[in-house]
């Protein structure tokens, strides 16, 4: 417990400073408030709209995309990395065509998504998912190709079915790879909204700074940004502890100091 | 006693650029039911390649394996296998790895008893719930005798499972070993380089030639555990095996 505090410490301690010095300028008047507001400035605004309201909508607005965007990359990119990672041949046909589709970001598609799929939430939730789908497909395909053969030998010398290895080897063996594309694809999704909202959006957090621009309100701007980093920064440290409450034989060294015995 | 495994003129040959290996050639023996069987041979002389094709993980190019008058193909629950890595699954406990082989197939409550047996009996008792990383070799290599054995097979195979140890963590296995074949009476084949080894745990000695592989000497080995390699007579056999081994260089 001391050891998590002591961590929290840490991680605290460069955006206290930063944070500290920054308003001390601001204070003294060395900086342009209009060009870079305090953050005191910035906490103002933020906890204004906190409090009407507004934020709750913007963010709420921007999850709910998110969770769409990621839930259907997630159906899609899991069952196609599965199948993909167990019959290595269909990748030498498959694997360069989504490597060319791998190097186009997500923001260059938005006007053709846009044209496509209309300017509301279906073109939106379509950028999110083709962002989101790259990592957690390459991830759970690698995860299911690097499964240990010599574990797949000993599943076999218990009479074990191809579907029974499949259940019972190749998935648990891929888990950490797959929780990799996941954090991964959760965190390219996030990255994606903003830039999605930033175009032809009525709320969430891209539209806010959108907002903020139009408004010459830079605090509103920068509440923005500070929300879009702490949201995606908690949706992270969700899925970390997600992944050590499901997967606690890969942190059995870090979590419990148990030396290896030697009782012969 | 009639043959229990029969192995018939079992040959393998692999093909590697334009040539023609022959890893095994016309290789017969025969194991009786109950006997603890050492194989020895000089690394790459094609012992781990039997156990192998005895396993059904490698097919043979020829021949005919037979168990119980039922000739073998493939892989199967009546043959146990234990490799030289104690090959344990990361992501199970101790306990779920033993019970590995056995899950869904009989009622919980016997699962539990037939792993708790098997933990006492390799001396993995009170490790339940350890992770496969939190255990020293040693542990893991009885995990994973227990592993084989939690199928109760009908013979075992064991691929040098004691060579990764440190020397002192060997001789307690063995001698472990030992007694869990005289309480289980498991018909056992041993692969191994050890000599040692063979002498301290075999009924009988089978020593492979290389190039191409073939059955050398059987030797019995009549004699009671637990034993003392100073004894004379086993002495003698160590030279004779030695000088088999020598001779084998040779050619």
């Amino acid at each position: 417990m001391t050891n998590v505090f002591k961590k929290t410490i840490m991680a605290l301690l460069l955006p206290f400073v930063l944070v500290l010095v920054w308003e001390l300028f601001s204070q003294m008047g060395w900086l342009n408030n209009y060009l870079l507001p305090p953050p005191s400035g910035i906490m103002d605004q933020l906890f204004a709209l906190a409090h009407n309201g507004t934020l709750l909508n913007h963010l709420s607005a921007s999850l709910y995309r998110v969770g769409c965007g990621f839930g259907l990359a997630f159906c899609l990119a899991l069952p196609l990395g599965f199948l993909l990672g167990l019959v290595p041949r269909v990748q030498d046909y498959l694997s360069p065509f989504l490597n060319f589709l791998q190097q186009i970001p997500a923001i260059a598609w938005i006007p053709m998504f846009i044209l496509w799929l209309g300017i509301d939430e279906t073109s939106k939730i379509s950028i999110i998912t083709y962002s989101g789908f790259f990592p957690i497909f390459l991830n759970t395909m690698h995860g299911i190709s690097n499964t240990d053969s010599k574990l797949k030998e000993v599943a076999s010398t218990f009479g074990l079915s191809p579907w029974q290895i499949i259940v019972r080897v190749y998935l648990p063996s891929a888990a950490p790879s797959v929780f990799v594309g996941m954090r991964l694809g959760l965190s390219f999704c996030w990255r994606s909204l903003v830039a999605a909202e930033l175009l032809g959006a009525s709320k969430g957090i891209g539209y806010l700074i959108q907002e903020g621009r139009e408004l010459a309100q830079p605090d509103l701007m920068l509440a923005g940004v500070l929300m879009i980093g702490i949201t995606g920064l908690f949706l992270d440290f969700v899925f970390l502890r997600l992944e050590k409450t499901l997967l606690p034989w890969r942190n059995t060294q870090e979590r419990r100091e148990v030396p290896k015995w030697q009782p012969f | 006693m009639a043959a229990f495994l029969k192995l018939k003129e079992i040959s393998k040959n692999y093909t590697i650029g334009s040539k023609q290996i022959w890893a095994l050639r016309d290789l017969s023996f025969e194991v009786t039911s109950g006997e603890l069987i050492c194989i020895i041979g000089k690394s790459g002389c094609g012992k781990t390649t039997l156990l192998r094709i005895i396993a059904g993980l490698e097919k043979q190019t020829s021949g005919e394996i037979i168990l119980n008058g039922q000739a073998l193909k493939d892989t199967g629950r009546e043959r146990g296998m234990v490799f030289q890595e104690p090959r344990l699954f990361p992501w199970l406990t101790l306990e779920a790895n033993i019970a590995f082989g056995i899950r869904g197939r009989m009622s919980r409550e016997l699962e539990y008893k037939t792993v708790a047996d098997l933990m006492e009996m390799v001396g993995l008792k009170g490790f339940a719930k350890a992770w496969p990383s939190q255990l020293s070799g040693g542990m893991a290599q009885r995990a994973a005798i227990a592993r084989a054995l939690a199928v109760d097979p009908a013979i075992l195979l064991l691929d040098e499972p004691f060579s990764a140890l440190d020397a002192l963590t060997r001789t307690k296995l063995q001698t472990d070993f030992l007694h869990l074949w005289q309480r289980t009476q498991k018909t056992c084949i041993h692969v191994t380089h050890d000599v040692d080894e063979a002498l301290t745990l075999g009924q009988k000695i089978m020593i492979m030639h290389s190039n191409p592989s073939r059955v050398g000497d059987i030797i019995s080995l009549p004699f009671p555990y637990p034993r003392s390699l100073e004894d004379p007579e086993l002495r003698a056999i160590k030279q004779r095996v030695l000088s088999l081994f020598i001779a084998d260089s040779a050619d």
